[in-house]
């Protein structure tokens, strides 16, 4: 990391993109977020699964600020861990994803015998509707956390492996990857070095977008039952509860719902963010 | 085994390097035969498609396929004395002959090097591949390799990157980079082509004075003829995959033996004879045509369609004649030349 700090470009690639407001806005709301998950044993006033029948269906105020469900717990608290969870899955299945992903593409892209084969089964896999594959591999692995993760993990692979084909394929050709090889340099260490350095700009931006995908992802599989046991709180989960509730008590969805657009936004627009500064058309105003 | 004698560092022995598509096969490199000697310059002179860069590529095993080796020997004297055949190494040895044995520099200094990492780092990577030396350590060899290709101010320049140096000094960053390991060899593959030509009066300067101070031989691949008066000491001129004319440098300005390489010369300007007696502008005269298509080779003498001294025996391939003692010709007409 020190490297990258201390590369004049990045630097002034990094001010660039602070410089635009939906970027900033985004990681605002998204460090909002992640704060309160995070540090939820402190940010949040009562404990998730602290039961009180007194305040069943209490709506907001100043006590229970985005109100209670039906066994009286408090939404805002639940709503603040249940976000440790999604944050947890999605970063989760950012790693699976970047470090399948990568791995994928780096050797379709390197080695010329293996491209057929594996960009073949990256775009058989791309065939397929994600929620549609990432339920048929929860439903044969079991649902459980550690399923969700790695069914949305292989969900998301292709994205990733795809865009490091690519790039390792115009990288390849490129003088200086020539240039180090003839002066002895090997090939996993082109790949590291000299390729894959390349591409952490682009791997960046698709990690943004996987990662809100992935979050609205196992909002929907929990919604479904398919993620993990509904007492614990998810952002679907609590959706998925308060459906029985809602035009009786309507906080009980809205507010998990608002946390996930606002999460899955922001990420969003930090990602847009990126990938326009990564091309030149866009850049030209800056 | 195989033997070389002392002087000589490197020989390409009858190598034929081939491109296979199809049923269709490229004989890009076609029995092309010359030796290295130590200390030496050899240019390899052609246009574009006479295979002069694939001769290059073959010798540091970097073909990428469908191109391959399919006969003839490369030797090479390693460090340690041996004399390997780079045709048959294993890819392992072959890394290690690569940089520290044979080095390379390329024909486009502004992308030759990696824009992402500072051009001490690059040097220092390098240094450190071949060689188990302590970063500072290799750190001040970087320093000495950019005082040594006359880079001012070595110790900011190390922490620059590639975009903050112009052309010129980037390919003087990667001549050192290349020399990093003293290497006994290098292959420059048109290492001035891309520079104004200032520039590449100091880059070839820079080589000859390289040469002179650390002894290494130097494999000199260009398609101008001018620049290789400067600097080689022996010519080999490539036309569609072979060797059509070789000798002494000296010997070759001197007295061309090959239309082909007569023809190269006429193209180069000279303005101290660019007007006829009378003051009228001479033209330059080109060779008429392209390179024939190492795909669709005439029959007989691949240069003779373009051929000013074309004669029916062209039809008949002509062999590399002694046209005089160290002096080759692929031509039947040699000794009218």
């Amino acid at each position: 990391m020190v490297a990258v700090a201390s590369n004049p470009e990045q630097v002034r690639f990094i001010s660039l993109l602070l410089r635009r407001r939906t970027v900033l806005i985004g990681l605002a709301v998204l460090a909002l977020i992640a704060g309160l998950a995070i540090l939820a044993p402190v940010t949040a006033p009562y404990a998730p699964n602290k039961l009180s029948i007194a305040n069943r269906l209490k709506p907001p105020s100043g006590t229970f600020w985005f109100g209670t469900d039906e066994f009286g717990r408090d939404i805002f608290s639940r709503t603040i861990y249940a976000g440790q969870l999604s944050l947890l899955v999605g970063v989760s299945v950012v790693c699976f994803a970047s470090i399948f992903g990568i791995a994928l593409g780096l050797v379709a892209g390197f080695f010329r015998k293996l491209d057929t084969p594996v960009a073949r089964f990256i775009d058989a896999m791309m065939a397929f509707p994600d929620i549609l594959l990432a339920i048929a591999l929860v439903a044969a692995l079991g649902p459980s956390l550690a399923t969700v993760i790695v069914a949305l993990g292989i969900v998301y692979t292709p994205r990733l492996a795809r865009i490091v084909r690519a790039s390792t394929l115009v990288i390849r050709e490129l003088p200086y990857v020539e240039a180090a090889r003839a002066l002895g340099v090997s090939t996993w260490r082109i790949m590291t070095r000299h390729v894959l350095r390349n591409l952490v700009s682009p791997i960046l931006v698709q990690a943004t977008f996987i990662f809100a995908y992935a979050m609205l992802a196992e909002a929907g599989l929990s919604f479904l039952g398919l993620g993990v046991s509904p007492e614990v709180p998810t952002w679907g989960t609590m959706i998925a509860a308060g459906r029985q509730y809602v035009g009786r008590a309507d906080w009980m969805t809205l507010f998990p719902g608002i946390a996930i657009i606002l999460s899955v936004l922001s990420l969003q627009m930090v990602g847009d963010g990126l990938r326009d500064m990564l091309d030149p058309r866009f850049r030209k105003d800056l | 085994m195989n033997s070389l004698p002392a002087d000589i560092v490197l020989r390409v022995d009858r190598l034929r390097t081939h491109f296979e598509l199809g049923s269709r096969v490229a004989k890009s490199v076609d029995d092309v035969s010359f030796d290295v000697k130590r200390g030496e310059t050899v240019a390899v002179v052609g246009e574009s498609g006479s295979g002069k860069s694939v001769t290059s590529l073959s010798i540091m095993r970097l073909l990428s396929p469908p191109g391959r080796i399919v006969g003839g020997q490369i030797l090479y004297r390693a460090g340690d004395g041996r004399v390997l055949d780079v045709a048959a190494v294993s890819q392992k040895e072959m890394r290690r002959i690569r940089g520290r044995e044979i080095a390379m520099i390329f024909q486009e200094p502004m992308t030759s090097l990696n824009p992402l990492y500072t051009v001490g780092d690059q040097i220092v990577e390098m240094i450190r591949l071949h060689e188990p030396l302590p970063k500072q350590e290799a750190r001040k060899r970087a320093r000495r390799m950019l005082e040594l290709v006359e880079i001012p101010a070595a110790e900011r320049r190390l922490d620059e990157y590639p975009h903050q140096m112009s052309g010129g000094m980037r390919q003087r960053a990667m001549i050192a980079l290349a020399l990093s390991c003293n290497p006994k060899l290098l292959i420059a593959d048109e290492p001035t082509t891309a520079l104004d030509v200032t520039i590449q009066a100091q880059i070839l300067d820079l080589l000859r004075r390289l040469q002179a101070e650390i002894g290494m031989s130097i494999l000199f691949i260009t398609h101008n003829l001018g620049v290789v008066a400067d600097i080689a000491h022996e010519v080999v001129v490539m036309y569609a995959g072979r060797v059509v004319e070789q000798a002494s440098s000296q010997r070759l300005f001197e007295r061309q033996k090959h239309p082909y390489a007569r023809g190269l010369l006429a193209c180069i300007p000279d303005a101290s004879r660019d007007r006829t007696p009378s003051g009228e502008r001479l033209r330059l005269n080109p060779i008429p045509g392209n390179v024939p298509s190492v795909m669709a080779l005439p029959k007989g003498c691949s240069f003779a369609p373009r051929c000013p001294l074309r004669i029916p025996r062209c039809e008949e391939d002509p062999p590399l004649l002694v046209a005089e003692p160290h002096h080759l010709s692929r031509c039947w007409r040699h000794d009218e030349l």
